[in-house]
């Protein structure tokens, strides 16, 4: 194979997701085409675990984490896993964590 | 990726190492005038089991007179922890100063975490209160406050091994349990 094959595989190759949430028994486990964004990814893993943004007198978010650092919701995730090179987290696997951050003063 | 990931709790099972270490992270705040707090990882079974107490001090951690809350930050840091002990969030314990009442304030309810079979206990007079007098509630589609009689049903303290971590935003380190540390 190639080189420029390989990176065809690259781009076309499904990424294996993780997310985990601190109360939840089991991780959110999908294979994301790596077009998808991470946006994708917080909607089907904040339906997984059956928690939802909401506003009461604060603002109650959930956000994906990787390494510790909140992602770009609008970048996909093959752009993610280039920026942080085939060592970060394997090519084509993401582990994330989901938090709810609660800003003061919603309402 | 059907499957329940909150399986239902029946009732909890509590190392009385857990309470002490409770009160032991808690009441050197309470001194000071401010709310305080702690998590409680375990097993989520049936019987859960409290397996793990995260003392909450330092950055990302806000210990104030009138309300105690964590930022993000520090929920991604015990997340991170929690996955390596393979524990999962059973509860979270806090204080109310002397005089507050020992139940779930309207800001507890709106931000405790709210997921089902949560655990969310109020620790009276600023962490001086004894276990039973603690308020005990689980979520439920809201919070539900256990009386003494489903206290004494649901709730077993025992013997067993629990390990002891302090974390804030910048990470997680062993604890000695030690009052004050």
């Amino acid at each position: 194979m190639s080189q420029v094959d390989t990176k065809q595989e690259d781009k076309t190759k499904a990424v294996k997701t993780t997310v985990d949430y601190l109360p939840a028994t089991k991780p959110f486990k999908k294979d994301f085409a790596p077009e998808m964004t991470f946006q994708t990814v917080r909607t089907e893993a904040m339906a997984f675990f059956k928690v939802a943004d909401f506003n009461d007198r604060d603002v109650h978010q959930f956000h994906l984490e990787a390494s510790s650092q909140r992602v770009d919701y609008s970048q996909t995730l093959a752009a993610y896993l280039a920026a942080h090179g085939h060592g970060h987290q394997g090519a084509h696997k993401l582990d994330l964590t989901l938090v709810e951050q609660v800003t003061a003063g919603g309402v | 990726v059907g499957s329940n990931p909150y399986p239902p709790i029946d009732d909890w099972c509590v190392p009385s190492t857990a309470v002490a270490a409770t009160l032991a992270s808690v009441v050197g705040a309470g001194r000071r005038g401010n709310e305080a707090g702690v998590f409680w990882l375990g097993e989520r079974e049936s019987t859960a089991s409290v397996r793990a107490i995260i003392s909450l001090r330092g950055r990302g951690v806000l210990e104030s007179p009138g309300r105690w809350r964590v930022t993000s930050e520090v929920y991604g840091v015990v997340s991170h922890l929690a996955r390596e002990i393979d524990l999962v969030l059973l509860a979270t314990a806090h204080t109310h100063g002397a005089g507050v009442p020992v139940a779930l304030s309207r800001t507890d309810r709106e931000d405790g975490v709210r997921v089902p079979g949560l655990l969310a206990i109020v620790i009276g007079d600023a962490g001086q209160a004894t276990v039973d007098e603690w308020s005990w509630n689980v979520y439920v589609k809201e919070f539900h406050t256990f009386d003494a009689a489903e206290l004494a049903r649901r709730v077993t303290f025992a013997d067993g091994d629990i390990t002891l971590w302090r974390a804030n935003a910048e990470g997680a380190i062993p604890w000695s349990g030690a009052e004050d540390e």
